[in-house]
């Protein structure tokens, strides 16, 4: 009976993964080469920019989900990302305007995101010794440090009138440039970002963040390096969330300071609590289902914050372990009340 | 092998602990009682690192620890339990003892990235370890268990051998018997006597007096802060300064 209740749970994962492959690759094809569905690039758009913040929302969880760390600054590290990788690779701005060089984006993004590693060790100097709400206002702050940085100095960023015709990737002659291949582009990105996490996360680093979330004291008695870690936790973080900024960059072609207001490190957070933070699927969730329904409730934009808000209540209120928690739960009972069937 | 030397602690003006200085040989049990608010608690924290002393040395094998991290005097070879347990309730059992092993653990962050394969036998051995250590503690049956699922008893238990994953060579127990029935008393004294026999040195909280004078070598007693005696059990609970502090005066004896 063992047995064949496995056989059961690995054909529902074989399901599972058959609607994830036909999800992430059969539509997305079909929806570029005009199969069945029109041919819609904007979709496959969206597509790309549910990818971009699976990968940030992925960074915050393990500041947020692991080491129970808050931020709400992370729109500081997806700025810098962004503005990093644009003025490394952009012929006219940074780089290219005063020495005349440029940098190669797939590089770039890697420096980009290095750079907003390094700004996340800087903060987390200071944030190591708050907590709670005083390290929330830390984070905030940082964010808005960042936001006045690139819009107060038009001579390097252009202000508020932005950035513009920021390159293509260009992946070994092939060049990103329609929505389709930038699409498959990122799903290899989170695909390796998503092995990094679990590597991160099952072994002893993860363990401490976990343990430095749960009991600090009795971390500390353990042998574990409170600061340490939540350092690393921050860097990390940093640098998923400075990737993510700077694909972003490249994938619009064009970032502005309000691509990067407080409203973005908001979204992060509603994102990461509403799909279910200290999992793997729970950021992806959040990312798919809040960047959907913004787009299908454009008329109300003005309400963003407020249904943002709405969502975090319903959330920390009734969904502690978010969506993917839910959906969790589901699954068990639906297993148990199966088994208790095959008892009987 | 470890030595307390005149170690005091002030809060404002409440001297917690004054003066106190006693030493524990190798392979002993060593008791610390004394009346609420006597000063247990605080100098166990000053021995494990949780609490900075104002003044006095804590010297484990002649190094000076005193006012150094807990993490740092766990990596020295002190590790310990709490009165009000501190587990990390969303973990499992296995977990919560590999999170143990930590002091002893090499491959960083990078070797994490790359699942290098000195970082899997490391994580292999690490993993083996902690399920000994449960089998030793008895809590086997209840390995893939989260630590928060555990009756009062057991996470006692496992704080225990959360403690003895980082090998120390002092194991400190605050208060291990608190909350536990008779029987899961006893189990909790034979399970001391076994951690001994492996060579560790104990050094044991207790308000238990019947388990405090059957499992210790010797006893020290504390009250308001200093010593008031010390010897073992006999000697102690013979000792007239002892009987009135615990039972108040002379009109009783």
């Amino acid at each position: 009976m063992q047995k064949k209740l496995k056989g059961k749970t690995s054909a529902l994962n074989k399901a599972a993964i058959a609607v994830g492959v036909f999800l992430l690759l059969v539509i997305p094809a079909m929806l570029n080469f005009g199969i069945v569905f029109s041919a819609n690039s904007y979709l496959i758009f969206l597509m790309c920019i549910i990818m971009i913040y699976a990968i940030a929302t992925s960074g915050l969880d393990l500041l947020f989900g692991y080491t129970g760390q808050i931020s709400l600054g992370h729109a500081g590290f997806y700025c810098i990302g962004a503005y990093a990788s644009a003025l490394l690779s952009h012929p006219s701005y940074g780089l290219g305007k005063w020495l005349g060089i440029t940098i190669s984006p797939i590089i770039s993004i890697f420096l980009a995101a290095l750079l907003a590693m390094g700004f996340g060790i800087l903060l987390s100097l200071p944030a190591t010794k708050l907590v709670q709400h005083f390290l929330s206002l830390l984070t905030i702050a940082f964010a808005q440090l960042v936001y006045l940085a690139v819009s107060s100095f038009p001579e390097v960023t252009n202000g508020f009138l932005g950035i513009a015709t920021i390159p293509y990737i260009n992946l070994f002659g092939i060049e990103l440039d329609n929505n389709y291949k930038f699409y498959m582009f990122l799903l290899v990105v989170v695909v390796l970002v998503l092995v990094v996490k679990t590597n991160i996360v099952k072994s002893r680093v993860g363990r401490c963040f976990i343990a430095v979330r749960e009991n600090q004291l009795a971390a500390n008695g353990c042998g574990v390096d409170i600061r340490k870690y939540k350092i690393t936790a921050f860097a990390l973080s940093a640098f998923f969330t400075g990737i993510s900024g700077a694909l972003y960059a490249h994938l619009v072609t064009f970032i502005s300071p309000e691509s990067f207001m407080y409203a973005q490190s908001v979204i992060f957070l509603t994102m990461l609590v509403f799909g279910g933070n200290g999992n793997l699927l729970g950021p992806i969730l959040g990312a798919a289902i809040i960047t959907s329904s913004q787009e299908m409730l454009q008329a109300f934009r003005d309400y963003q914050m407020l249904i943002y808000g709405g969502l975090m209540l319903v959330s920390i209120l009734f969904l502690p372990k978010g969506l993917y928690g839910l959906l969790r739960q589901m699954l068990q009972f639906a297993k148990d009340g199966r088994e208790k069937h095959v008892d009987s | 092998m470890l030595t307390v030397e005149n170690l005091t602690v002030r809060f404002g003006g409440l001297v917690a602990v004054n003066n106190l200085s006693f030493t524990i040989n190798k392979g002993e049990i060593f008791g610390l009682i004394g009346p609420n608010g006597a000063g247990k608690t605080t100098c166990f924290n000053m021995i494990s690192g949780a609490l900075v002393p104002t003044s006095g040395k804590v010297i484990l094998n002649e190094k000076e620890i005193q006012g150094r991290p807990m993490f740092q005097i766990n990596g020295e070879g002190i590790a310990r339990t709490y009165q009000n347990i501190n587990l990390f309730k969303e973990m499992t059992v296995l977990e919560n003892v590999m999170v143990g092993q930590q002091s002893h653990m090499k491959s960083g962050l990078l070797a994490a990235i790359l699942r290098t394969s000195s970082q899997r036998k490391e994580e292999m051995a690490v993993m083996e370890k902690a399920q000994e250590i449960i089998e030793f503690v008895g809590l086997r049956h209840r390995l893939a268990d989260d630590a928060c699922n555990l009756s009062y008893g057991e996470q006692r238990l496992l704080e225990i051998a959360r403690a003895l994953a980082s090998d120390p060579v002092l194991l400190l127990l605050d208060e291990p018997a608190a909350g536990m029935n008779p029987s899961e008393k006893m189990e909790l004294k034979d399970l001391v006597l076994r951690i001994r026999s492996k060579g560790v040195t104990v050094l044991v909280v207790e308000h238990d007096m019947k388990f405090v004078m059957n499992l210790t070598d010797r006893i020290c007693v504390l009250n308001y802060g200093e010593e008031l005696a010390m010897g073992t059990p006999t000697e102690v609970q013979n000792n007239p300064a002892v009987v009135e502090a615990y039972l108040g005066g002379e009109n009783i004896g």
